[in-house]
């Protein structure tokens, strides 16, 4: 019978290995959402809204040719922006992107405004020792309010003073660069991918 | 088409009846993979189109062999996995559908999990397949419905559906799914979920005497360490002819830390079934590579047992993991599981498990 056949499984999965979308190498059934995150970067927030969106090679050439650095390759893929809500009032913008850091993968919950200026930000995964330094007011309002082209000038210009307690830390040094890169990459990354959604979203909440 | 599947209800879940059937399942997943363009993006296919909607195909091999006896087999799993979020035009999100539906087919298993009917059974599994539905306002109360984990121990915070890397629920509680209610919630600094289910496990059964209550808590430093508390107390039918029902209950401690690219993991449940002791433990050691594409662990189990009137009697295995993911659509693993005590009536064994993964 020609189903028992072995010639007839190899061309079954050569079939259907052509059929090869970005995928996401973890089980849907293990996704979370960042929800104590989104309530502690937005605390008025009652509830939130998620936007998935794919994040494609097209993406990937537009991040570098805006941004001295680009996507890695497994940043590719379906990923979801949270928009925190008070009731049915936009609040402002959630995006969840991963970097690595000295001891494995770090996961930044970024906050953003409508204009894509940095709210706040937290951590939903980080190894490093220096991720409590990072978290002080001291380091955060250097970022908050910043658009991605003023965090970018800061890092083409070598401007980033450091506060006292990361200035001559050599990791929390580079874990702050990286936060500033991390910002700046969320940032075009959103306004690529979700531009279209959040126009959408924004001129129905105008109205 | 569905007719080709030949699938029949058995009142016991769905089988699908010989191995044939199983390669016209592939074939079925391959002519559907031509009907879809190749390379797709967002906008290319009619299931890219749907809001908020993920879709993967989940493909993997297991060969398997025991090594005391020389005795090889294998297990192959096809199947899709969707993820779907339903939000309200002018609101927040109003709630998750998942639906994980694979066909799998043992060769020559002669272990099998009792759901299956044989050792070369092929059978249709809804692994996760539930709705969780939005109750109250920032995360305090979700109602989930259908097919989920039992919220016990470790395994609440760790997906091992589908992978070689197992925690204690399987061998401590019967089974880690079950059909039912749940309510969770998260809160600054923790989450719960407390169960209501029917206690059939895999199958949907139409057994109105068998039920499970279980939940957890948890609290958390933030990002990096875990320290959970659960409770289980299930009225499940027996699988020996001795007694129809087995009364089990259990109260386990989990914890997780997280030091540089170490985790360590432990689980200790304590309880009985009927009137049996019950002990069950595990420790994890686990190191993964600085872009964590690579991972490696060592598990020791422990369970313990102590019928009324006879002394403890314990069965003690250790397990050695390596994971190794490539990129987005592969993961390689490897598993070793040795016997480092057993009980009188066995013979110790040592299983060596390979698996390969494709999502796409």
């Amino acid at each position: 019978m020609i189903f028992q056949r072995p010639l007839f499984k190899i061309i079954c999965w050569l079939l259907l290995s052509i059929w090869v979308t970005p995928a996401y190498s973890i089980a849907y059934c293990a996704l979370r959402d960042p929800v104590t995150k989104i309530y502690a970067l937005f605390p008025e927030a009652t509830s939130y809204k998620s936007i998935v969106h794919m994040i494609d090679a097209e993406t990937q050439d537009q991040v570098s040719l805006k941004a001295q650095f680009s996507l890695h390759k497994d940043e590719l893929g379906q990923h979801t922006l949270y928009i925190a809500m008070k009731d049915k009032e936009p609040l402002g913008i959630i995006h969840s992107r991963s970097e690595a850091g000295l001891w494995g993968l770090i996961e930044i919950v970024w906050g953003f405004d409508f204009d894509m200026n940095v709210v706040d930000f937290t951590f939903q995964r980080c190894r490093e020792t220096s991720c409590p330094l990072l978290m002080t007011s001291s380091f955060r309002s250097l970022i908050k309010g910043k658009s991605s082209s003023e965090l970018r000038a800061m890092l083409d210009d070598d401007k980033i003073v450091y506060p006292p307690n990361v200035a001559g830390n050599k990791d929390a040094e580079a874990l702050a660069t990286t936060l500033i890169r991390s910002a700046i990459k969320t940032a075009l990354v959103t306004e690529i991918s979700w531009r279209d959604d959040l126009d959408a979203f924004s001129n129905m909440h105008i109205q | 088409m569905m007719d080709s599947f030949a699938v029949c209800n058995s009142g016991e879940g769905l089988y699908v009846k010989n191995a044939s059937k199983f390669n016209q399942c592939l074939l079925f997943l391959a002519l559907l993979s031509l009907s879809l363009p190749t390379f797709a993006t967002d906008n290319d296919t009619w299931l890219s189109s749907i809001e908020n909607f993920r879709y993967t195909a989940d493909v993997s091999v297991r060969p398997q062999v025991e090594l005391k006896q020389n005795d090889y087999s294998h297990i192959e799993s096809l199947g899709i996995d969707t993820h779907k979020v339903f939000t309200s035009k002018s609101g927040g999100d109003i709630g998750t559908l998942i639906i994980q539906g694979y066909f799998t087919k043992l060769n020559d298993i002669k272990m099998h999990p009792p759901f299956y009917s044989g050792p070369e059974d092929v059978k249709f599994i809804c692994r996760i397949c539930n709705f969780n539905l939005v109750v109250m306002d920032r995360g305090k109360l979700n109602l989930r419905l259908g097919h989920a984990e039992i919220p016990f121990g470790l395994e609440y915070n760790q997906d091992t559906n589908g992978t070689l890397r197992q925690y204690s629920n399987p061998r401590d509680l019967g089974n880690k799914l079950d059909w039912g209610l749940a309510a969770n919630g998260k809160f600054s600094g923790g989450g719960y979920e407390l169960s209501l289910s029917r206690g059939v496990g895999i199958d949907w059964r139409n057994d109105g005497q068998s039920y499970i209550v279980a939940g957890r808590i948890e609290r958390n430093n933030g990002y990096s360490s875990v320290i959970g508390l659960s409770g289980f107390y299930g009225h499940l039918r027996s699988s020996t002819a001795s007694t129809e029902f087995i009364k089990r209950s259990r109260i386990g401690l989990d914890a997780h830390i997280q030091w540089r690219n170490l985790s360590f993991l432990a689980e200790v449940s304590v309880g009985e079934d009927n009137d049996s002791d019950r002990v069950t433990a595990l420790l994890e050691t686990d190191i993964h590579s600085k872009n964590e594409k690579w991972l490696s662990y060592i598990q020791l189990k422990n369970t313990s047992t102590k019928p009324v009137g006879a002394s403890w009697d314990t069965i003690r295995q250790s397990s050695l993991g390596v994971r190794f993911t490539p990129d987005n659509s592969w993961t390689l693993s490897g598993q070793w599981t040795h016997d480092l005590a057993v009980m009188d009536s066995m013979s110790k064994k040592s299983m060596l498990e390979l698996q390969a993964r494709f999502r796409f």
